[in-house]
């Protein structure tokens, strides 16, 4: 025994005294370095504004560039005038004076991205705000970047599932689209965004929710709710709340994109929800007049438009040559009274490939998802839409437009015939299969399977209050006998005439 | 009391004007008077700078070393920017 302990403790005296020789080693290069003489760009604070200090000084600084302050709090270079550098504070302002020195560090703003974000909260400088460990990562990506070029993107035409019956079949996404969901408060804006986010957990799509200007409580709900249907493990929430200021506010959507961008060069598909972009606006807004530029409509400066422009444009589906990978971008927008003509609104209207319309009279009449199908468009369309869902969607649609058009027209009449009652049944119907309840996405096939009932007729008998009932049923029934049809068709895509058969069989069971 | 407009421009174009004229100035910060010695060795080292419009003056608060401005341009030899620094870096560590 007292043998090999002294051999130990020979091998250990070895090893440290190799690693004393080393430590010298490097001590001995590092002294006989000569200093680095370096000239440093020095700017001293005229002024300290909310969150926004102004400088004299800075000849050489660029647009964007980073300053350090004492105490290492950042800024960041947003406005040049003849005299001055107006700058964004990062973190703590209310240290900074007037007279104070800030250097220039001669790099842009970037945040440190890894696979490691996955399932955490960050702050738009890749902070945890969650309490867990901070993120070390060699890889940064650089928050202001320009959009890929045409060369470098691709046609969209691969399908993002949201679950959402309404949304699927008749404004369908595809991956690297830009969708707007635009609606006044309290209309479920957000739900649809998180019920996305909770249906692709079989989908291979990294989430990326972008929180700015909201309640830290809301934020923490949808944490707890993302946690509670595991979905955390595929997402990553960028918060910059109520509290923290316009800078961070300003920053979060373009933090956020930049994590998309990271995981999107690695080939995979990303989806990245901003909540919301009128909060974005109004940072902004005062950021600029803070700055004292000139305001123009509704008080925002004359590039707020260029501000989202910018923003969105960075989502796309590249190219298989780049990697192939995309961002799809979901931006909130909140209107007053439904006023889709206000500044903001039809600015993120003209940025994006289309809207998801959201009403109040909807969502007061029951109808929820409250998407209001005749303003609701998908630029991309079909091309984004899975074979199975073209066909029995296709149908819907022409009932969903006939009905419209019939409801408004018959309420004056009081003899209808019989074709014009029949259109008139069915479109009551469809629009109940519409409906869906919150934090359910059901997977394709599920939607198939009720939406083909609808279209082939075998819910016209069934009474409108009954429908909601039917549909749990059909899917209980799914879901044990027809495990093997839902396999096929979440696989395949496709509905060919034998699987039309079976699920006849299974729904004639029913009815 | 109002200010007239063209007196305002010109007082400001004054002013900027005297800025810049300050820029192209060379300022040399050092605890003590330097001798011609210490000057012509700054000179030399730092060859490609204009040095024929220079101000060298004394501020003791830099402990030792020599701070070098041009404009917004600055070189911090002294032991108060070395020991700042250590100060920042051990912040930061804490």
């Amino acid at each position: 025994m007292i043998c090999l302990c002294t051999e130990n403790y020979q091998i250990y005296r070895i090893r440290s005294m190799k690693l004393i020789d080393e430590y010298i080693k490097t001590l001995e290069k590092e002294l006989q370095l000569k200093p680095k003489l370096i000239a440093e760009e020095i700017g001293i604070v005229t002024e300290v504004k909310d969150g926004i200090v102004l400088l004299e000084g800075l000849d050489a600084v660029a647009y964007g560039e980073l300053l350090e302050f004492k105490k290492g709090v950042v800024g960041y270079v947003i406005d040049m005038t003849e005299e001055e550098v107006g700058a964004i504070i990062l973190g703590d302002y209310t240290e900074i004076g007037t007279g104070d020195k800030a250097k220039a560090l001669g790099y842009t703003l970037s945040v440190p991205v890894s696979e490691k974000l996955l399932g955490r909260v960050v702050n738009p400088l890749g902070n945890p705000l969650d309490g867990g460990p901070v993120i070390n990562s060699k890889i940064t990506y650089e928050v202001e970047k320009i959009a890929p070029g045409v060369v470098r993107r691709k046609q969209v035409n691969v399908p993002l599932q949201t679950g959402i019956k309404a949304i699927d079949s008749l404004i369908p996404i595809g991956r690297g689209q830009r969708e707007l969901i635009i609606g006044d408060r309290g209309t479920g804006k957000t739900t649809i965004a998180i019920d996305t986010i909770l249906n692709q957990k079989t989908e291979n799509v990294i989430c990326i929710y972008c929180a700015i200007g909201q309640k830290n409580s809301k934020v923490a709900t949808t944490v707890e709710l993302l946690k509670k249907y595991k979905a955390m493990d595929y997402s990553i929430i960028v918060s910059a709340s109520a509290t923290d200021s316009v800078a961070m506010q300003y920053l979060a959507p373009y933090s956020a994109c930049a994590i998309g961008e990271y995981f999107m060069d690695k080939g995979k598909d990303v989806l990245v929800i901003y909540d919301d972009l009128t909060k974005h606006a109004w940072s902004y807004r005062q950021m600029s007049l803070i700055l004292r530029r000139p305001a123009g409509r509704e008080a925002y400066p004359g590039d707020v438009f260029y501000l989202h422009s910018r923003l969105l444009e960075r989502a796309c589906r590249l190219d298989e040559k780049y990697g192939g990978g995309s961002i799809t971008a979901l931006p909130i927008i909140e209107t007053l009274e439904g006023d889709l003509s206000a500044y903001i609104p039809t600015n993120v209207i003209s940025i994006t490939d289309g809207q998801i319309f959201l009403e109040t009279d909807l969502f007061n009449a029951g109808i929820r998802p409250a998407v209001n199908v005749g303003l609701s468009v998908s630029r991309v369309g079909g091309t984004a839409q899975t074979k199975a869902m073209k066909q029995v969607a296709g149908k819907l649609k022409l009932d969903l437009a006939q009905y419209r058009d019939l409801a408004a027209f018959s309420q004056f009449e009081s003899e209808l015939d019989e074709e014009t009652k029949k259109f008139l049944n069915r479109g009551t119907k469809v629009t109940q299969v519409m409906k869906q309840k919150k934090n359910r996405p059901l997977s394709l096939a599920e939607q198939v399977a009720i939406m083909w009932a609808a279209t082939n007729g075998y819910l016209d008998l069934i009474v409108v209050d009954q429908i909601e009932k039917f549909e749990l049923r059909l899917l209980d029934i799914l879901k044990l006998k027809g495990k093997k049809w839902l396999a096929t068709v979440n696989q395949n895509k496709i509905l060919n005439k034998e699987d039309e058969k079976e699920l006849e069989k299974i729904i004639k069971t029913l009815v | 009391m109002k200010i007239n407009p063209q007196i305002k421009s010109d007082l400001k174009k004054f002013l900027l004007e005297k800025i810049q004229k300050e820029k192209e100035f060379i300022h040399v910060l050092s605890p003590y008077k330097l001798d011609n010695e210490e000057k012509n060795q700054i000179k030399k080292k730092f060859n490609n700078l204009n040095w024929d419009k220079a101000v060298f003056q004394i501020d003791d608060s830099i402990l030792a070393g020599i701070i070098i401005k041009k404009g917004s341009k600055i070189i911090d030899m002294s032991l108060y920017g070395k020991l700042s620094n250590l100060s920042h870096t051990l912040y930061e560590i804490d």
